[in-house]
């Protein structure tokens, strides 16, 4: 019978597990940095390795900027159809940053010679003023920007590499952004 | 002779001659010719039947009065509130103080003397009666540790052994109540298996679902007297103070065949606790309050408090008994704009000049001042804090909204007993809701008047036999500027025959025919015709019932006609009668003293049933019959008791529901597919001994979260998960009951955007001179 004790004491603590309704930020909401919704489109591909919203203060130019962005967000959930985001893991500095993006990537060791192939976008933030052009975010002093939602399409993956002045795409969204 | 598993008789006085045959010496032979009468002439007509045999076996005389003592076989004292009946008579008494009864005028001949008591075994013992003076019955009762409430009064309109019922009836006992240390009335339904409250709308079985309260489809009684509520046909919990709840039974499954409309899902009767021949004072007082939220969802400082006190005294003055009982809630609530005072009164009247006559009247009053809650605050409705929605919080626009609430409940009752083959009962009642929002936005009020009358005739034919018949009047008004005035009339006619027709198999057929007007015009009748048998065998009981249900539409289902946020609710006169076939098979067995299973297969098939739905291009709601539907599921009970060396006792519940919209071919709307209740209970010391007694226990519930819902569907759903922890201390006359709710804070909804009670803590005082 201590069995039964035992039982009827470790049962109910079964029920102590979490799950119970939490708080949820909406896209709007963003007491640092750039919050918004990303909205996924397509299927996730089997070499994923992660896919994160990475800020940058000024679109990169070459091989070599492409790491020197300002932040990066926390892996985004894989095989959602939308999902909250804060960025950046570090805070970001006051101050206006010419190009967000949604970033895909592929497995495999990264450095400066790799990134071009491993990193691709597939999805950026748009001027709501004019969608064929990306959009600048502000982050003002002592708070956040919320709604920065951005559209990350798997099946339209580019390199990070196309968007450097030598191709013709320079400061101009891929087509599937033009609204 | 009955031979039910369980039951040892005992025989010790000398004079009754305990008899192995059981031949009815008592009545002639007239058992047949009896049918289902319908009407009040017929049952006038039975009635007179009745006392014609009656004045037949009264002429061979009564034998000399039949006393008796009820004993403990544990430590030969006394058993104070055992319940003691002449089998297949009218006659029944309950054992004072002394442990004793006594029938003045007992039927002469070979009687079988059934006894039960919470906490032991049910007896039975066969004695002779004569006119020869004999000496006093000694009846001695084998404690059983798993206790189960022995009688039940709403499986039949009669008291009648749990046993017995034909239908499974679930009780939450005064001891359940009490160690639970529940406030109000619903908590202790709550805690009954395979029932679960949305909101304060209950369902048994997912009988209801959920409808803001609108067209309960369970029927409560108080004391065997119907109190929905005259317009919205809802349920108010706060009628009674649980401290005056002896018992509350649940009828799970369709009562139509004996209780007309509203028992299509089940039936709720609280039995109020009978008034002892000692004066007694009796006071709790109570407080606690609620865990503070997580800080992103903090809307005030610090945490809400309640507290409360009930008081009741009764006394006996010769054939009067008089219970006067008031006290008063402030909850402080644990949403914002929730707070709730509530002030409550009761007396209860009992005159009983003589054991053939007892007559109660019983009268209620509670008024009520409480934040009105819609449904939480969603992104912008308030200081959202930048979140999706706030739980704790509410619309900012319907802040200082109230509801204000009176309800009166006034019922008179009498039984006579005409003798050992016939009694007859009537009642009076009248019930009356009135409420008024105090809204930001506008204002609406209600008024309803709920009248009530009932003629009804226990008689049994012979010993092995029982017949209950009766007719019942219900006139419902409303006087609203939500539902207009109007009336509905609902006439009804009764009538059930139960007989044990082969050893240990009873079997008992009855039916109901209610009649319903509205506004007078319109009369439109139903038939709710049942069909149950129990058989006992010696390792299991068995039991059976198939049986009709209705609801008819309550007053405001039909003719509410108001704006809900922009969009215009329209009425519906000509909505019909929801209806029902419903069966259920269950078994009940004891393995040792220790264990007791119980399991019930149900199966029940409604049509029409109303829902409000969207008309005139989705521009207005409107309540319509338009539903077909089918619930059907398991119930299983385990009672275990004295595990542990005697110190623990369980009960594990578990009931699997398959509830289908069968019109639309989709779940049930909030009806959850599992609901399991867990509960154990530490007892250490005895309450007379020294240190006094300590128990502690828990409540484990669990309920998954319903595959469909109607309103905010894409809203996220979680199972309710709740552990509540209590410990009681009693010395003397003083109980002690700390109780912590929902132990892990566990933040969940039953009803979409209306939030469950986080972590509650409470500490409640009870004392009774």
């Amino acid at each position: 019978m201590r069995l039964a004790s035992l039982v009827a004491l470790l049962l109910p603590l079964a029920l102590g597990c979490d799950g119970g309704l939490k708080p949820e930020y909406t896209s709007t909401y963003c007491p640092t940095g750039i919050c918004g919704t990303i909205h996924f489109r397509g299927a996730v591909p089997d070499s994923t390795e992660w896919v994160r919203v990475v800020v940058y203060a000024a679109i990169p130019t070459n091989a070599s900027h492409l790491t020197a962005f300002a932040g990066f967000s926390d892996g985004l959930p894989l095989g959602v159809d939308s999902a909250l985001y804060s960025c950046c893991i570090v805070p970001l500095a006051p101050g206006s940053y010419a190009w967000v993006i949604v970033v895909w990537k592929k497995l495999g060791a990264l450095d400066v010679t790799t990134a071009p192939d491993l990193l691709r976008e597939i999805g950026a933030y748009q001027d709501p003023a004019d969608t064929t052009q990306f959009g600048a975010v502000g982050v003002p002093s002592g708070g956040g920007i919320g709604g920065i939602d951005m559209v990350a399409d798997y099946g339209k993956m580019r390199s990070i590499s196309d968007f450097f002045p030598a191709t013709a795409a320079r400061r101009t969204p891929p087509p599937r952004l033009r609204r | 002779m009955p031979r039910r598993h369980g039951i040892r008789a005992v025989r010790t006085a000398a004079g009754i001659a305990a008899v192995a045959a059981a031949p009815d010496m008592t009545r002639p032979a007239r058992r047949n010719g009896i049918r289902a009468v319908r009407t009040a002439a017929g049952i006038a007509a039975v009635a007179a039947a009745a006392l014609s045999l009656c004045a037949q076996a009264h002429a061979q005389g009564p034998a000399r009065p039949l006393t008796g003592v009820v004993l403990s076989g544990a430590d030969s004292t006394p058993v104070v509130g055992a319940y003691v009946e002449i089998a297949g008579t009218t006659l029944r008494a309950t054992t004072d103080a002394g442990g004793r009864f006594a029938f003045p005028r007992p039927p002469r001949g070979t009687l079988t003397l059934r006894v039960a008591r919470i906490g032991f075994l049910p007896a039975a013992i066969r004695l002779r009666t004569d006119s020869a003076a004999a000496p006093p019955a000694t009846v001695v009762l084998v404690p059983a540790p798993i206790e189960v409430s022995p009688v039940v009064v709403t499986a039949s309109r009669e008291t009648h052994l749990a046993e017995d019922a034909a239908t499974s009836v679930a009780v939450a006992t005064s001891e359940d109540i009490e160690r639970r240390a529940t406030i109000g009335v619903d908590e202790a339904v709550a805690l009954v298996p395979g029932v679960q409250i949305l909101d304060g709308q209950i369902n048994i079985r997912g009988s209801s679902g959920y409808a803001k309260g609108l067209g309960s489809r369970v029927l409560l009684l108080i004391d065997g007297v119907p109190a929905n509520q005259g317009d919205r046909g809802g349920i108010n919990w706060d009628l009674l103070p649980v401290t005056e709840v002896e018992r509350v039974e649940v009828l799970k499954g369709t009562g139509s065949a004996l209780y007309g409309s509203a028992a299509l899902g089940g039936v709720v009767n609280v039995i109020t606790r009978d008034i002892p021949d000692a004066p007694q004072f009796s006071a709790r007082f109570f407080s606690g309050g609620y865990a503070e939220p997580q800080p992103l969802w903090r809307w005030r400082p610090g945490s809400g408090l309640f507290g409360g006190a009930d008081l009741g005294m009764s006394r006996r003055l010769g054939p009067l008994r008089l219970l006067i009982s008031g006290g008063a809630v402030d909850d402080q609530g644990y949403r914002e704009n929730n707070s709730d005072r509530r002030s409550h009164a009761l007396a209860k009247l009992v005159f009983e000049p003589r054991p053939s006559l007892r007559a109660e009247l019983y009268a209620a009053a509670v008024h009520e001042n409480v934040g009105n809650v819609v449904f939480w605050c969603e992104q912008g409705q308030c200081d959202d804090r930048g979140l999706a929605y706030q739980p704790f919080r509410v619309d900012s626009t319907t802040l200082g909204d109230r509801l204000l609430s009176d309800k009166y409940q006034v019922q008179a009752t009498a039984r006579r007993i005409v003798g050992p083959v016939l009694a007859l009962n009537a009642r009076l009642s009248w019930f009356r809701t009135s409420f008024r929002d105090r809204f930001r936005a506008d204002s609406n009020g209600s008024t309803a008047d709920r009248l009530g009358a009932e003629l009804g005739a226990e008689w049994h034919p012979s010993t092995t036999r029982v017949v209950n018949v009766g007719a019942e009047e219900t006139y419902s008004t409303v006087t609203s500027d939500l539902f207009g005035d109007h009336s509905q009339t609902e006439l009804a006619w009764f009538a059930e025959s139960e007989a044990e027709v082969a050893d240990s198999v009873r079997v008992s057929l009855g039916a109901r025919l209610d009649a319903i007007a509205v506004d007078a015009v319109g009369w439109a009748a139903v038939g709710s015709p049942r069909f149950a048998v129990t058989w006992h065998l010696p390792a299991v009981r068995l039991r059976a019932s198939v049986g009709r249900g209705f609801r008819a539409p309550s007053l405001a289902e039909r003719f509410t006609s108001t704006a809900e946020q922009g969009i215009r609710v329209i009425p519906n006169p000509s909505l019909q009668n929801e209806t029902s076939w419903a069966g259920e098979v269950g078994a009940t067995t004891r393995l040792g003293e220790q264990l007791e299973l119980d399991g019930a297969l149900f199966w029940n098939v409604y049509q029409n049933l109303i829902e409000p739905g969207l008309v005139s291009g989705g521009t207005q709601i409107q309540f319509a019959n338009v539903t077909r539907a089918r619930i059907r599921g398991l119930d299983l009970t385990v009672r275990a008791a004295a595990l542990a060396d005697g110190h623990l006792s369980g009960e594990l519940a578990y009931t699997f529901l398959d509830a289908r919209d069968l019109t639309l071919d989709v779940p049930l709307a909030f009806r959850p597919q599992h609901l399991a209740t867990l509960s154990a209970d530490w007892r250490f010391g005895r309450p007379d001994g020294r240190g006094g007694a300590f128990t502690a226990g828990f409540d484990a519930h669990l309920a998954s979260s319903p595959q469909r819902v109607e309103i905010f569907e894409s809203d996220r759903r979680v199972p309710a998960r709740t552990l509540d922890l209590r410990a009681t201390w009693a010395r003397g006359r003083l109980e002690v009951i700390g109780k912590m709710a929902n132990v892990f804070n566990y933040i969940y909804t039953l009803v979409p955007r209306t939030l469950e009670p986080p972590r509650t803590y409470s500490l409640s005082l009870t004392t009774t001179w």
